[in-house]
């Protein structure tokens, strides 16, 4: 547990003390806000409607593209720099390293897009409250979303040697996560069944849409994303540790 | 020196170790697939939302948990085209939320599936499947296929108000089957938009479930073997039409012929004597009484051809016995010439469109007609008209022609002239009546169920020519004369959680672009700017 705060304040550290992360963050909020107020414009003004929708496609891209950025330099530039050294055989775990630097990567998400509470906040004021109940388990479900975006992050870093690399598998493991969906639909014949089954195991849109986006906690949709997130997490040790006998 | 003697890792041990790692990364995909099935098999749901837009009604909510086997929703939908395309796209987005909540309600008793638009072939193979046809309906079937029943999205679900829309807009509405977009206050060259009138995505919800879930499917007798027209038959005359949106409706059909088994069948709901043109076989008007009496339901309609014979022991007697009596002849309107003056002598003059003109507000088989907008078709019809009931029984006249409408009487056999002569006079002419008996059977919960007749004056109105047109009333009939089958429980409909921010007329979209794009991104720009400052110095 000490190894893990250790690692998660140096991760923080490096995050928020970096100049880089805060135009990142100047960008996320021009981003969000470009959305909010198309959407606000296009729904008639309608709060609940525009917040929803921020939750659809401006997530989803955000996300995809984000945590990979975030995630990409903590394990490959360290094997890089040789601090992956100094990590491997200082007295923490490998699960420690890695938990620390992915709870570290979604609290960078989770707060930039703390923007969208923020304004849901702003309506309330102009005399327009939103449903909190809602706003409430969508932040929730970006928060899990985050979590699992940030560990495919931090399973490329750990496969690959070149931060760059690492974004790019990142990037492409996200988009195809997204994708995949929605290509079984186009699944004829006797493989049809197959590729609902598959699908029903990999969508994470629809587990998020399906009960966070509309106010709802559901366990199976918990569940879903503990599953996905525990499964990156350990591919990550895995891969962490494989970096002892690699060499 | 080999490297593993140095102490570092050999060749096999690698391989050893890469196979070991991978064997646990698969066991992990098994593990995280199993977990998933695990949470869907057994699961918690709460609805955090304010409005409870994630809850159904409480009575809903009894109704799935208690639904004897899994219920399927197909969902049949093709988006409108501009400038319907934002109307049906909130009509669709609606209806998709609610069968979302009432599938999520219980994920083991409801399955959702919405056929893409443009995957025609899988659309097809699915309605050849469930063996119906058309685009922008919902289908409620067990997951056996024994029971369903339809609803469509456009009248039933929600109650669009088409606006004023153009002569091309009218067509187009007309090709993707919804009827009634032209209404009689209707415009030429002033267009205005179509808008939501009224929402009822739970309720259909909750009486389609009622509907299929109910064990038995109630069933229609049509009566045969004295010249009725046919119920597998595709000619205009024909029932076959009639047949398959009852079944469609979850009804069982069934031919009664009472040369073969005198008595009305034990398990029929809902009786149809529609045109036959030779007399039923002695005693049968009797037993048809006697049944009705009882608490029977029937409905009858005869062949206009019969009455113009004056043939007895048909369905124009049975009428008579209820107070309905039919006149022979052709129900007649004149046409709008091009100056506004009436036309007479054109055959089209006996095809009558009813609208809201001619049908009760006050019957609950015509009033959904009035709210939706809906017309009825009659082709070459008798009238009925008012006679006496014994016991004072109310009888309605439901629907009626207009009162510039008369009785075309026959110049030769089966010959008319079409035009309006000195003997008979314009009124409005009774086409349907319906009549409640003051007798009937007492149930054991104490409950009387009454006899009830609806008389239609032409068998024409129920054939494959116009079912197209008349459908709505005669699917509303059946369902309202089967006893048993009382669907309208009333249900609350899903909140719509709605909070808007008056974008024209305050500077609510002045303040937030302020602070959206200036101020919340600057703040952090500035804390960049900072952090490299500090750096730097």
């Amino acid at each position: 547990m000490k190894g893990f705060t250790i690692i998660l304040r140096r991760e923080l550290a490096g995050l928020y003390f970096s100049p880089v992360s805060w135009f990142l963050l100047a960008a996320t909020l021009l981003y969000n806000g470009f959305f909010f107020l198309t959407m606000l414009q296009a729904s008639g003004g309608e709060v609940n409607l525009a917040l929803s929708a921020m939750h659809q496609g401006p997530l989803w891209f955000l996300l995809s593209f984000l945590a990979p950025l975030l995630t990409m330099r903590m394990i490959s530039e360290e094997g890089r720099s040789g601090m992956l050294e100094f990590l491997l055989t200082a007295p923490v775990t490998d699960a420690a390293v890695v938990l620390g630097k992915l709870v570290a990567s979604t609290v960078f998400l989770v707060v930039a897009w703390t923007s969208v509470p923020l304004y849901a906040l702003l309506c309330q004021f102009l005399g327009a409250p939103p449903d909190w109940g809602q706003v409430a388990t969508q932040w929730l479900g970006v928060a899990f979303v985050a979590t699992l975006f940030s560990g495919i992050g931090l399973v490329a870093s750990a496969a690959s040697a070149t931060p760059l690399f690492a974004a790019f598998l990142a990037i492409l493991a996200n988009l195809l996560l997204l994708v995949l969906p929605l290509a079984t639909g186009f699944v004829r014949g006797p493989w049809r069944e197959g590729a609902e089954w598959v699908r029903d195991k990999i969508d994470v849109q629809a587990h998020f849409q399906g009960s966070f986006l509309t106010g709802a906690i559901d366990s199976a949709h918990l569940v879903f994303y503990a599953a996905w997130i525990g499964l990156v997490v350990f591919l990550a040790v895995r891969l962490l540790e494989s970096k002892r006998w690699a060499r | 020196m080999s490297a593993e003697s140095r102490g570092g890792w050999g060749a096999f041990s690698r391989l050893s170790l890469w196979v070991r790692s991978l064997a646990g990364a698969l066991l992990a995909v098994g593990a995280a697939v199993l977990l998933i099935d695990l949470a869907d098999w057994k699961y918690w749901r709460h609805d955090f939302s304010l409005s409870g837009r994630n809850t159904l009604d409480p009575a809903v909510i009894d109704l799935i948990e208690e639904l004897p086997e899994p219920i399927v929703i197909d969902v049949f939908y093709r988006p409108l085209l501009d400038p319907y395309a934002t109307i049906s796209n909130q009509v669709t987005a609606r209806f998709l939320e609610v069968a979302r909540v009432a599938m999520e309600s219980n994920r083991d008793r409801i399955d959702v599936r919405v056929h893409d638009p443009r995957d025609v072939e899988e659309t097809q193979v699915r309605q050849k499947e469930l063996g119906v046809s058309g685009v922008n309906f919902v289908l409620f079937s067990t997951a056996s296929g024994s029971r369903k029943a339809r609803a469509e999205l456009y009248g039933e679900i929600a109650v669009v108000d088409w606006g004023n829309p153009t002569f091309e807009g009218a067509k187009y509405l007309e090709g993707e089957g919804i009827h009634g977009a032209i209404g009689p206050t209707w415009r030429a060259g002033s267009f205005t938009p179509a808008r939501l009138s009224s929402f009822r995505g739970v309720e259909v919800l909750a009486t389609s479930l009622l509907k299929v879930s109910s064990e038995t499917s109630p069933k229609v007798y049509f009566t045969a073997g004295s010249g009725e027209p046919s119920l597998e038959g595709t000619e205009n005359t024909d029932l076959s039409g009639l047949v398959e949106a009852l079944e469609a409706d979850g009804f069982e059909v069934e031919p009664w012929d009472p040369s073969k088994t005198p008595d009305v069948p034990e398990d029929c709901s809902v009786l149809a004597a529609i045109g036959p043109t030779q007399p039923f076989p002695e005693g049968t008007l009797e037993r048809i009484r006697d049944w009705v009496a009882a608490g029977g339901r029937l409905i009858a309609a005869p062949d206009g051809a019969a009455l113009e014979s004056g043939q007895e022991g048909g369905v124009g007697d049975l009428l008579r016995s209820y107070g309905m009596i039919p006149e022979p002849g052709v129900v007649c309107e004149p046409l709008r010439g091009a100056g506004g003056e009436d036309v007479e002598g054109d055959y089209r003059c006996a095809l009558l469109n009813i609208t809201n003109e001619g049908l009760s507000a006050s019957s609950p088989l015509t009033a959904p007609l009035r709210e939706r907008g809906r017309r009825l078709d009659f082709l070459l019809t008798p009238a009925l008209r008012r006679g006496g009931l014994d016991g004072g029984a109310p009888l309605l006249e439901i629907v009626t022609s207009s009162n510039r409408a008369w009785l075309d009487r026959p110049v030769g056999k089966g010959q008319y002239d079409f035009r309006r002569s000195r003997n008979e006079s314009t009124g409005r002419k009774a086409l349907i009546m319906e009549a409640q008996l003051p007798s009937g059977e007492t149930l054991a919960n104490g409950e009387i169920r009454r006899g009830h007749v609806l008389g239609i004056a032409s068998s024409g109105f129920l054939s494959n020519g116009l079912i197209q047109t008349n459908r709505d009333f005669l699917l509303n009939a059946f369902n309202t004369m089967d006893a048993d089958r009382h669907w309208r429980i009333r249900v609350s409909p899903l909140p719509r959680p709605e909070s808007r921010l008056d974008l024209a007329r305050s500077d609510a979209l002045h303040r937030l672009s302020l602070g959206l794009y200036l101020v919340l991104p600057l703040l952090c720009a500035l804390t960049g700017l900072g952090l490299v400052v500090r750096r730097r110095s």
